[in-house]
């Protein structure tokens, strides 16, 4: 008990210098700490839980196997989440393909069923009861139907466990650009749903 | 509706989408892992640790042999050396000339190298100290005596040769 809040503590620096060491339940810490944004991550890229699921936890294995790579030039989820990102879309455009061979027509500009987009339902609060289910439906499927490259953009906003700047960097994009895209896909939808 | 309800609207429509938390399972999943790849992953600090020792045992061995092989001996008659200006910023100091006479060195001494300055050998003429070298001229050697060789004679009799005398074909025993 004593050890877990003495971790509980330490910088990620020093975790990351701790499991360079040897030490894994170091590693289980920095899980811990950031495995809720690798996720949330793979989830904006894949729009689906299992998938999702699946790609965070390849991600923070192959973090553990990198980790002797990691210089400190972001920070620790910065580079956690950019692991988790690329290995989403590389899992995106696998099941694009796959789909696509099996003749389904997939509209990954389209409804929930295209990537298995899962059902969610909203979180019981007081501003979401105030708004109408089917116009809250629309809006999803509206942001489906956006150019990847703007529902990325929006979605990693959405998520909220990144700066701008970070997402930018996780992109691979200067952040105007990311500005840029949030922007226009915000345009995009409300010129929609007016 | 308003903007503001739009925006309202955009953000919580995208939060449902992506602001949900990974189960316990993956991250049981990637500890489970992890644990199982911290074994190999701890094998090539082994490895680097036996490369260096072995690094430093072959430095040891070498620096051994060093000191146990003996010094070159170097005879070499004095050379004009000159030493090379300095690359300070002073102003360059008038040339000079030293000699540096090569000498065996004792073992203890051969195996902590000098650093000697930079020279630069000079081949000008004017500059180098030669020493003179008497030559003395080359005298003819005084000749051999070589006692007198007999050589016994042997006498050669005459051969008497009979004139050839060849008889016809027709007179033959045929």
């Amino acid at each position: 008990m004593r050890a877990a809040a003495s971790i509980g503590c330490v910088t990620d620096g020093e975790l990351v210098e701790r499991v360079r060491a040897g030490n894994t339940a170091a590693f289980g810490e920095l899980v811990e700490r950031h495995r809720g944004a690798v996720y949330r991550a793979a989830l904006a890229a894949l729009r689906n839980t299992a998938d999702a699921e699946d790609v965070a936890q390849d991600a923070l294995v192959l973090a553990f196997r990198k980790i002797a790579q990691f210089r400190g030039e972001s920070s620790v989820r910065t580079w956690m989440v950019t692991i988790g990102w690329r290995l989403a879309l590389s899992r995106r455009q696998n099941l694009l393909q796959r789909l696509q061979r099996l003749g389904q027509m997939l509209s990954i500009d389209g409804s929930d069923a295209g990537l298995g987009i899962a059902q969610i339902s909203p979180a019981p609060s007081a501003e979401r009861r105030v708004l109408d289910a089917e116009r809250f439906a629309v809006v999803r499927r509206e942001i489906g139907k956006l150019p990847s490259k703007l529902r990325d953009a929006l979605l990693l906003t959405a998520a909220g466990d990144l700066t701008q700047e970070e997402i930018a960097a996780t992109l691979e994009i200067p952040a105007a650009t990311f500005r840029g895209r949030v922007m226009e896909a915000r345009r995009q939808l409300k010129r929609k749903l007016r | 509706m308003k903007e503001q309800d739009l925006d309202q609207l955009i953000d919580s429509a995208a939060a449902q989408i992506v602001r949900r938390e990974p189960s316990d399972a993956m991250t049981a999943g990637v500890m489970d892992r992890v644990n199982r790849l911290a074994p190999a992953s701890g094998r090539p600090r082994l490895v680097w640790a036996g490369l260096a020792a072995a690094a430093v045992l072959a430095t040891l061995v070498v620096v051994f042999h060093l000191q146990r092989t003996p010094p070159r001996m170097v005879e070499t008659p004095p050379v004009a050396v000159r030493q090379a200006p300095a690359r300070s910023v002073a102003p360059p100091a008038p040339a000079f000339t030293q000699n540096f006479v090569f000498e065996q060195v004792p073992r203890a001494q051969a195996s902590s190298p000098k650093i000697l300055p930079p020279a630069v050998v000079v081949a000008d003429e004017q500059d180098a100290v030669v020493p003179l070298i008497t030559i003395e001229p080359i005298s003819s050697p005084p000749p051999i005596q070589v006692p007198g060789i007999e050589v016994a004679s042997t006498p050669v009799e005459e051969i008497g040769i009979e004139p050839l005398h060849i008889e016809p074909l027709s007179a033959s025993n045929d």
